[in-house]
């Protein structure tokens, strides 16, 4: 009878938390639509092919749909009750998403220091306010992870590490999704 | 029960599927704009059909959306969202692309409109 209030319990949760990832969409979509409306107003500064560099958004691309995969490894290996192996794949998640997130923050940096900040134009706000948050989410993420793994190995695979691990993997493979469309719509379009 | 049948769908086939499938459309549509081979209408169409595409195949492979059990509240919350997503952004766009035809009399903007519906003057 436990069993079966935890699991419905389990459940409700991990439905809230879906309802969080689409109004989180919502908050993106409105970002996109404001990069949309705003990506042709450089106000005489740079636009987008002049200051992104593909290859390295190609590699940041290829990072994090690699953490999107091993998170998918980490969910695998919670199945099987593999505690060893669940903290591998977390901690290459977390490495992978670490140098997504700083190759994000040196571009930023580059960028910030050739004079192209976000105070420069209103495509480059648009730019910096769409592109920041998802890296703040990638922020949560790692710190997510961190206190996750930290739970595992002091707590083991009780409930409720459980069911955090896998509204983890649902938040890391949306951020992946998310990145996607910012890989597309503001880099590749961009450079065109 | 429900998680006996998604044991089917979360393995490492899937898994792997899914990302061989996202690496290789990832590549092409960074490919295509290296080469920049065609016209950019075009073009802008493909990425974002590969975009779409890779979103399909990252909600089946990685999400297991497929694999919900009825109700299907993830999915109806998942379509709302595309609802809302679409008003937002198309709506956006829309409007603001259009605004040369809404703004209060400016030379510069009636250029525009002048321009854009072929008045001859």
């Amino acid at each position: 009878m436990t069993n079966i209030i935890k699991t419905e319990d389990s459940s409700k949760t991990l439905l809230g938390f879906w309802v969080y990832l689409m109004t989180d969409c919502v908050l993106f979509a409105s970002l996109f639509a404001t990069y949309a409306v705003l990506q042709n107003n450089t106000y005489g500064g740079p636009s987008g092919k002049q200051i992104f560099d593909l290859p390295n958004i190609f590699i940041e691309t290829i990072l994090l749909l690699t953490s999107s995969f091993t998170t998918g490894l980490v969910m695998l290996a919670v199945k099987k009750r593999n505690k060893n192996t669940v903290l591998l794949w977390l901690a290459i998640t977390w490495v992978l998403g670490a140098l997504f997130l700083s190759l994000e923050i040196s571009e930023f940096r580059s960028m910030v220091l050739a004079g192209n900040s976000w105070r420069s134009s209103a495509f480059l706000s648009s730019f910096f306010t769409l592109v920041g948050t998802h890296g703040l989410h990638i922020l949560a993420g790692l710190l997510w992870a961190g206190v996750l793994a930290f739970q595992l190995a002091t707590k083991g695979f009780t409930e409720n590490v459980t069911r955090r691990l896998h509204l983890f993997s649902l938040f890391w493979h949306f951020l992946d999704i998310i990145w996607i469309f910012i890989f597309t719509i503001v880099y590749l379009r961009g450079t065109l | 029960m429900s998680t006996d049948t998604k044991t089917n769908t979360e393995s490492i086939w899937s898994y792997s599927m899914g990302f061989v499938l996202s690496i290789c459309l990832t590549s092409i549509a960074y490919l295509l704009i290296r080469q920049n081979g065609h016209n950019k209408t075009t073009l802008v169409w493909y990425i974002v059909g590969l975009a779409m595409a890779q979103l399909v195949v990252q909600l089946v492979f990685f999400i297991h959306l497929g694999a919900e059990s009825k109700p299907r509240w993830n999915k109806l919350a998942m379509l709302f969202m595309f609802v809302v997503i679409s008003i937002l952004v198309f709506g956006s766009m829309w409007i603001m692309n259009s605004l040369n035809y809404n703004h209060p009399a400016m030379n510069m903007t009636d250029g525009e409109v002048i321009k854009d519906e072929i008045i001859k003057r």
